[in-house]
């Protein structure tokens, strides 16, 4: 009887201390549980671009192997990357933004990047929570009422000194908040044989790709083509169905604005001899009173007058010209006073309406697309098969994909020096950099020749590699509206972690700068150099330490924990 | 046709074979039009730039016919192809004709002239090969062919561009014409000494590869007729052994080498996309690259119909001339 109660005795014991146990065991799972998950680190495939498929694994390496972290790549074609960015699909991922004039201006860049009216932000409407919507490229989801604030602000302001008082304030919060961590910006590098031409003019973020320097770069003796390489197809020549650079490009040439960006990344008056900001009936500052220079012409002869602008704004509002149209429903009334002078009416104050509309929307001649906008069934969708502008060239012929020609316009009010311009299609980065080198072409255009080609270039007679300054940047992007990046003190321990300097110097050796805000030290006029005290250097100990100190813990294998 | 044929199996033969020839065509439209909407990925993705507004994305996916159903889209597809309308392409906003269209005559140019040569080049050098049997000249054109058959095009294209374009300077480095050049017409285009200049480099290594088909097959078909028991009596009537292996044993090889080439002049049309993107030149293999990685589905889909069609009809074509060249055809049909 003893013995059977000692067994009992024992068993219950032994099925006590299981149960406990197990309990325990359940209590490690649930710490487990706690891991921060694997993260998904969005690329594109390694072939796209070599640098950021570099770039991107040497900081998931650093922060694996200091943080304990996981984060795993995740490879997808451009287009699907840029989908599920749109979409908000994704834990963290690199771009490379590109520095297109219009992106020099400080408030277009903030509000298409990191402007959202509420938190919960997509960019697609399907899954947007946030009926106020945002920047079209906000693809952190970042939202910030002080930022917002003051990007309503500075878009108000006209005076430049103000204007960047606030701006500044914007990058620094950018740097402190981390939606994302902006790499370094590339130096624009484009070659150029010297045996024909000479006294180049080159723009920030294009390079040798601007109007500027096609119609100012000098001729050294009488043979006047200039013969331009690019890798980059031209897409469209229809100018209110433009949608990207390499056709701003082409259209920058053929038509003309009322105002340029000008070499300094500024907006000057261009077609508009005289402009002025004035008040109107919405408020102070809201109406832009332009005077049209006299000596405008189109292609085929005929003046340019106010009307022509007046038919532009309306085409561009009422077939909802795809770049143009959110820009320039904020124009809501345009009048004309003179047959040379109009006013433009703003719904509200906007110091980027010259740089952000009125340096990008293309003078149409109403005497031909009124036709256009009366008897095509899709007007926007004109394939324009002759275009008449009254920019510095006018168009000769366009062998799609292979080459378009174009030759200059003698009634042009500003000195163009080539006689001929013709812009060849190149399949590679290889052969573009052959044929300058064989002076088949002068110089090239778009995408910046890669560092190995440029090397390996070093040194050829005739043949010259222009380095300039970017605005563009390359960045790691975090969908900071969940864990674990909306956790300040997690991106904190991230930036401490980020080997910038080992990056830059790995992928682009001495063809980038340092930049740790999205407005870049190419960007002369609205770069604050004080964001640089504001970025964390690298130093793994002090991540840890700032993890710790937060309540992060690592389990028995390293991996790093969300706090308690 | 009825002096050759019974007719009763001409019609019948050519009636179900055109049949099959429509019904192919058909299947393919409906084929590449749900196959490429099926692959991962949205086109306006690629085609819609971000930073316009969700109203004009709507507006332009309205624009495109993409915001109807795939069955719509296919209906108004079909029904635009029969009035040889292929659409508008995203990405250059121009008529996809204006697209394909000159990239086809390219294409042809380019490719005719390389099988041309190529299929000439490869007969004779079949011809050679067993005239010079059991001598070294044999050996060493069998392994001259096998190395230009299993030599990938990239390869051979780079180093020819590399030596004669880049090194010599003997040709230009690519494209179909010299940078800047504008030809107004059609003769003016295609007729000139500077496109035979650009021509020669891309058709020669083009060709390096195409020849080797038509010299294996020469080759072989000559050596099944060889020993044929007729060429005994042609033998004995006195003809020179020249006279004999090209006049009857080569003669009678032929048949195969045509069927061959005819094939070969169908899938031709889809262009050669790696010497097209070595060497610039604008023609429908290329475009169809750059069309696919843009999703610009107007002209993909033209360009893979255009492609199809032709190695469709040229298959067609192939049967009814096999027909008329193989008696042992004829004699099935009327069994």
């Amino acid at each position: 009887m003893l013995r059977q109660a000692k067994i009992i005795l024992v068993a219950t014991l032994v099925l006590l201390a299981c149960v406990l146990g197990g309990k325990a065991g359940l209590a490690d799972d649930k710490a487990q549980s706690q891991r921060v998950p694997t993260q998904n680190f969005l690329t594109d495939p390694q072939g796209y671009s070599v640098a950021f498929w570099e770039a991107s694994q040497i900081a998931m390496d650093t922060w694996n192997k200091e943080l304990g972290t996981d984060f795993k790549r995740q490879v997808e074609e451009h287009d699907q990357v840029i989908r599920k960015m749109f979409e908000g699909d994704y834990d963290c991922g690199v771009l490379f933004i590109m520095g297109s004039p219009v992106r020099l201006d400080p408030g277009f860049l903030f509000n298409t990047f990191f402007y959202a009216s509420c938190p919960g932000f997509y960019n697609r409407i399907p899954r947007n929570q946030c009926a106020g919507g945002g920047g079209a490229l906000n693809f952190p989801g970042y939202f910030n009422p002080e930022f917002n604030r003051l990007l309503k602000a500075q878009d108000q302001i006209f005076d430049y000194a103000e204007r960047k008082k606030i701006t500044d304030r914007m990058a620094e919060m950018i740097v402190q908040d981390r939606p994302v961590l902006v790499l370094f910006s590339p130096y624009v590098v484009h070659l150029m044989n010297t045996k024909r031409w000479q006294n180049e003019k080159a723009m920030p973020g294009e390079g040798l790709g601007s109007a500027w320097n096609v119609m100012g770069i000098e001729p050294k003796g009488d043979d006047k083509v200039l013969r331009v390489g690019s890798t980059y197809a031209v897409p469209s020549i229809n100018p209110m169905a433009v949608t990207r650079t390499q056709g701003y490009r082409v259209m920058d040439l053929l038509y003309d604005t009322l105002f340029r960006v000008d070499l300094e990344g500024k907006a000057v008056k261009w077609m508009a001899q005289e402009a002025r900001v004035t008040d109107g009936p919405n408020g102070r500052n809201t109406a832009i009173e332009i005077n049209l220079r006299p000596d405008l012409k189109f292609h085929d002869g005929e003046q340019v007058t106010a009307d022509d602008v007046l038919f532009t704004v309306d085409f561009a509002r009422k077939f909802k010209a795809p770049d143009l149209y959110n820009y320039v429903k904020r124009v809501v009334k345009a009048e004309k006073t003179g047959d040379l002078s109009l006013t433009l009416h703003l719904s509200e104050p906007w110091s980027g309406v010259f740089h952000v509309l009125l340096s990008k929307m293309y003078i149409l001649p109403e005497h031909i697309w009124s036709k256009v906008a009366q008897e095509e069934k899709e007007p926007i969708l004109w394939p324009n098969p002759k275009p008449v502008g009254s920019g510095p060239f006018k168009f000769v012929s366009w062998d799609k994909g292979a080459q378009l020609v174009m030759d200059r316009n003698p009634d042009y009010f500003a000195p163009v020096n080539p006689e001929r311009l013709v812009r060849v299609k190149f399949e590679s980065m290889e052969t573009l950099a052959a044929a300058v080198e064989r002076g088949e072409i002068d110089l090239q255009w778009g995408e910046p020749m890669n560092a190995a080609i440029v090397e390996r270039m070093a040194g050829k007679a005739q043949v010259k590699a222009v380095k300039l300054p970017n605005h563009g940047f390359a960045m790691f992007t975090f969908r900071c509206v969940k864990a674990p990046y909306n956790d300040p003190v997690f991106m904190e321990a991230l930036e401490y972690c980020l080997p910038r300097d080992l990056i830059m110097k790995r992928v682009y050796p001495g063809l980038a700068q340092t930049a740790v805000s999205p407005i870049p030290p190419g960007n002369k006029a609205w770069h604050n150099p004080r964001v640089f005290d504001l970025a964390k250097p690298f130093d793994p100990k002090k991540a840890r330490e700032v993890l710790k100190n937060a309540g992060y813990t690592w389990d028995d294998q390293g991996r790093l924990c969300y706090p308690r | 046709m009825g002096r050759l044929l019974p007719e009763a199996v001409t019609t019948r033969f050519l009636i179900a074979r055109t049949g099959v020839m429509f019904l192919t065509a058909a299947a393919l439209l409906a084929i590449q039009f749900f196959l490429f909407r099926l692959m991962p990925g949205d086109p306006t993705a690629s085609v819609l730039s971000g930073g316009m507004s969700p109203e004009v994305q709507a507006e332009l996916k309205r624009l495109w016919g993409l915001d109807q159903s795939l069955l719509l889209q296919f209906w108004s597809y079909v029904n635009n192809l029969l009035r040889l309308d292929f659409g508008v392409s995203f990405y250059r906003n121009v008529p996809v004709q204006e697209v394909v269209l000159p990239r086809f005559w390219n294409t042809i140019v380019f490719m005719l002239t390389a099988m041309l040569w190529a299929n000439l080049l490869g007969m004779a050098l079949g011809v050679v090969s067993i005239a010079r049997r059991h001598r070294p000249l044999e050996g060493l054109l069998i392994v001259l062919g096998s190395v230009a058959r299993a030599t990938p095009l990239f390869v051979t294209g780079m180093i020819f561009l590399l030596i004669f374009a880049y090194h010599l300077e003997w040709f230009p480095l690519g494209g179909m014409h010299r940078v800047g050049a504008v030809y107004s017409t059609f003769w003016q285009r295609y007729f000139n000494l500077d496109l035979v200049h650009h021509l020669i480099l891309p058709t020669l290594v083009a060709g390096i590869f195409y020849f080797t088909t038509p010299f294996f097959v020469m080759r072989t078909s000559m050596l099944e007729h060889l020993h044929d028991d007729h060429l005994l009596l042609v033998r004995a009537k006195g003809a020179s052994p020249f006279r004999v292996l090209l006049k009857h044993v080569a003669r009678n090889a032929l048949n195969p080498v045509i069927t061959t080439t005819a094939l070969s002049l169908g899938f031709a049309v889809g262009g050669q996309v790696v010497v097209e993107t070595i060497f610039r030149w604008p023609g429908l293999g290329s475009e169809l690259v750059f069309s696919t990685f843009r999703r610009d589905y107007p002209v993909v889909q033209a360009i893979f119909f255009l492609i199809s069609l032709t190695v469709i009809v040229m298959n067609y074509l192939a049967d009814l001339v096999y027909l008329f060249l193989d008696p042992r055809l004829r004699y099935e049909e009327q069994r």
